[in-house]
């Protein structure tokens, strides 16, 4: 009889047998081991989680009270017999590869990663392994990164021309991850950075973890306009269009994301700069980042899985498609996760705090 | 040609009529007659004829950025537009040249004759 490999895919998420743990399980389980604090791997309702240090705080503020044991990278601990340590994914702060191994045979979980060092993130770092599991959320030959500062450099001047002409800047981009990388690279002698209430809340969160971050602003019901149009506002997707942004008008806004690559995408979303700028690796980056594992079988769990694996196979990698609930971070789960973020605004609001999401309605008065 | 470029370029970034209308402006003020009458004969959908088909241009541009043809098709899949497609998959340029938008369309026009 063949041997039971040592991580199989089920209906609950990617589960190790000898070691009764589940990583970035979907559904209720009693042992998490979790690579990263983004809505489509952290489930709310395990018993038990897993985590690096630097996620600790924005897991307890996007989960509630949960049993959480977090270690550092590179850290070994032992579930029955079976050895985890966590590697730097490079994806947002606090992300991890999941190296599991058990009599000389090594799996990796990649969870979300990029190669390119993003100045916040720890940055990637390749693991060696027998078996890979790798997402490919930008697996197609059209998304190639330029280097971040060369998109930082078109962001700080399409800001300073938004000054220049008496308009206010929005950037949109993800809560955790994309807000912390753009606040890092503006440059704040253009002025001052407001946040939406669902950033603010993850911005804190990061910095009772210990992280520096530059400072930013809570946009609330007393923020003069006029100092918000002599600064920028940082927004996550589900804010586009809504009376809470338009109040800043008129104003230039700018979506960051690696979709905006192709000139549907940004159209479709109306936005009037695309920023490319992904927190994914790209194709060149993908296929790099899987080579650099020196792996027998990759197993693809979420984007373009079809086309990257018939890629790989055809340049040699023992390749095969897996189906996962993860994915859609940029996309769907955005708005989930941030609308959650406001709920929590909204709880607080009644104690006569009017902040973020929460104070959508009454925006529209202002 | 770099007028031109920038005037599509500065057209997509943003979505406002108005400022679409100063972008269009500032191009019209600022290239000779020739080349505002080629942009208004592109903009408004009268192309010259096209000298070299679509599959021949599919086949150098799947060759240029070294993929295999169904990679290509799934990538226009994605994409939507051929000529995005290809400007996306195509390696860099790292030439530049001068030439005013009048020259390239004269140029454009006699390729038809050459061979390949």
């Amino acid at each position: 009889m063949p041997k039971k490999p040592l991580l199989e895919f089920t209906d609950r998420g990617i589960y190790c047998d000898k070691g009764k743990f589940y990583i970035d399980p979907w559904k209720p389980v009693d042992d998490a081991v979790i690579t990263h604090a983004h809505a489509d791997h952290a489930y709310f309702g395990h018993k038990h989680y897993l985590a690096h240090h630097l996620s600790k705080q924005i897991l307890l503020y996007r989960l509630g009270e949960i049993n959480l044991q977090t270690v550092g990278y590179g850290e070994k601990i032992l579930k029955n017999g079976v050895e985890i340590s966590l590697f730097p994914a490079g994806h947002v702060i606090g992300s991890a590869q999941i190296r599991i191994e058990y009599q000389g045979e090594v799996w990796v979980v990649s969870g979300d990663y990029k190669v390119e060092d993003d100045g916040i993130s720890t940055p990637f770092e390749p693991v060696k392994c027998h078996h890979f599991i790798s997402e490919c959320t930008f697996g197609m030959p059209v998304y190639q990164w330029k280097p971040q500062l060369q998109i930082f450099n078109e962001v700080n001047s399409f800001w300073r021309s938004n000054l220049d002409n008496g308009l206010s800047t929005v950037l949109v981009g993800y809560s955790l991850g994309k807000a912390q990388r753009i606040l890092q690279n503006l440059d704040l002698t253009n002025g001052k950075v407001y946040t939406h209430g669902a950033i603010e809340n993850t911005m804190q969160a990061l910095r009772n973890n210990g992280v520096q971050l530059h400072p930013t602003e809570r946009i609330t019901f007393n923020t003069p306009k006029d100092d918000i149009k002599k600064g920028i506002v940082l927004a996550p997707p589900s804010a586009v269009g809504s009376a809470w942004m338009r109040r800043f008008g008129p104003y230039n806004w700018g979506y960051c994301s690696g979709w905006m690559a192709i000139r549907g995408a940004k159209r479709r979303r109306a936005a009037d700069r695309g920023f490319i700028l992904s927190d994914h690796a790209d194709w060149d980056g993908l296929i790099s980042a899987i080579d650099a594992t020196g792996c027998e079988c990759v197993y693809l769990t979420h984007g373009y899985t079809a086309t990257f694996s018939r890629y790989l196979a055809e340049i040699g990698f023992n390749a095969r498609e897996v189906h996962t609930l993860y994915g859609g971070e940029e996309e769907d789960a955005v708005t989930k996760d941030d609308v959650a973020g406001g709920e929590e605004l909204k709880v607080s609001s009644s104690g006569g705090d009017l902040e973020g999401a929460g104070e959508v309605k009454e925006g529209d008065t202002i | 040609m770099k007028a031109f470029a920038q005037l599509f370029l500065s057209l997509d970034e943003t979505n406002k009529t108005n400022e679409k209308v100063k972008v269009l402006k500032d191009y019209f003020i600022s290239v000779p007659d020739t080349d505002k009458m080629h942009m208004l004969a592109l903009f408004t959908g009268r192309k010259p004829k096209r000298q070299i088909n679509a599959t021949l241009m599919r086949n150098w541009a799947i060759e240029a950025s070294n993929i295999p043809a169904w990679l290509f098709e799934e990538s226009y899949h994605v994409v939507g537009d051929l000529a995005e497609t290809m400007s996306l998959l195509m390696p860099q340029n790292t030439g530049s040249s001068n030439k005013s938008l009048t020259e390239w369309v004269a140029e454009i026009n006699t390729l038809g004759d050459k061979t390949e």
